[in-house]
């Protein structure tokens, strides 16, 4: 056994049931015996060999649910396509942040779904049903690409400071990005209504172009590209 | 929908436009006053004051002030709805910036048209 290929881990452990307050653990994890190339394979050899009441969420394994989104070295991303060689050997796992713990790296996402909610994220069309369906040309679809792809891993949104101070009325990158993947959309009919919604101080308008989400967002998407284009619509509008 | 009381205008499409329009005249402004000190270096007291005794200087004066109590106020209103989460606390805060800002403006249109 090599010494290079020990990992330090230190998780951070909170049980409501157990605990009066959160802590940090550490594993020493032998990567000759982890079965994978991935964070999530540590973890996953931590919760199987070492320590049991290890909790966190996992999923498809491979960048795809967006269940693992976790605070890997003080930047947010997903356990299960970070790979191994490019972290150093001692690695620190928070939760995501500002949204509240229930248990090790399980957050309640409950805040997060709520603004991803506020931004109606479903086609919304008045005119007359077609028979077969609704056409889109390939430049019109082409404006969804950059925007259709998020997998909501609120990885982008719990790293913006805008959205730590106010988590209720900031929608964050996340609903943000999707607000925009309806409002470009040539089939949807409610343009107007969605800019219209989103224009008080709060809900876009508190995005400060800090660009946390673009530097961590999993899938390589830019939200903040998405608000400025939902400003330019805005502009144009009241113009 | 968030709505917002305390906001310079309640919403956020007018806000932000205020705010870039009102840095363009304070940029303008500061180039301009730096630009003048350079092309009269070093200098004096009476130039200085010739420059001021034009209206057109003296309005572009008064419109910056107007432009920094604009621009101000929606910053120090984005950073207390940031950070004071006691709304009486924040409503004070808020208060006194906008008096002091406009104390700033009053006090610079008494300076032009004072002497």
């Amino acid at each position: 056994m090599s010494e290079n290929n020990i990992m330090q881990v230190e998780i951070y452990r909170f049980d409501p049931e157990l605990d009066k307050k959160p802590r940090m653990q550490d594993y020493q994890v032998d990567l000759n015996k982890v079965p994978g190339k991935m964070l999530l394979d540590v973890m996953m050899y931590i919760k199987d060999h070492q320590d049991d009441t290890l909790t966190f969420r996992r999923s498809c394994r491979e960048g795809v649910c967006g269940s693992d989104g976790v605070n890997i070295n003080g930047k947010n991303g997903l356990a299960c396509i970070t790979q191994l060689v490019d972290l150093p050997k001692k690695v620190i796992l928070r939760p995501l942040p500002a949204l509240p713990v229930i248990r090790d790296l399980v957050v309640d996402m409950a805040q997060f779904y709520n603004q991803y909610e506020k931004t109606e994220p479903y086609l919304q069309n008045n005119e007359e049903l077609p028979t077969k369906e609704r056409l889109q040309s390939p430049e019109d679809r082409a404006k969804l690409d950059g925007l259709y792809e998020c997998i909501l891993c609120a990885c982008c949104t719990t790293a913006c400071p805008s959205f730590w101070w106010n988590p209720d009325k900031f929608l964050g990158p996340a609903a943000l990005l999707q607000a925009s993947r309806f409002i470009q959309d040539s089939r949807d009919t409610h343009t107007q209504e969605r800019l219209e919604k989103l224009s008080d101080p709060f809900s876009l308008f508190r995005c400060q172009g800090i660009m946390n989400c673009v530097s961590v967002c999993p899938k390589g998407l830019n939200p903040t590209k998405a608000i400025g284009a939902i400003r330019n619509m805005m502009i144009a509008l009241e113009a | 929908m968030v709505k917002s009381v305390t906001s310079l205008t309640g919403n956020g499409l007018r806000d932000w436009i205020i705010q870039r329009v009102t840095w363009v005249i304070i940029a303008v402004y500061i180039v301009f006053l730096v630009s003048f000190m350079a092309v009269h270096a070093p200098l004096t007291h009476d130039v200085w004051c010739q420059l001021f005794r034009n209206n057109f200087m003296r309005l572009g004066t008064v419109l910056t002030l107007l432009a920094i109590l604009l621009h101000m106020y929606i910053i120090m209103w984005t950073i207390f709805t940031d950070y004071l989460k006691n709304t009486l606390v924040r409503i004070t805060a808020e208060v006194i910036v906008f008096i002091s800002l406009l104390a700033f403006v009053i006090w610079g249109v008494m300076i032009l048209w004072g002497t």
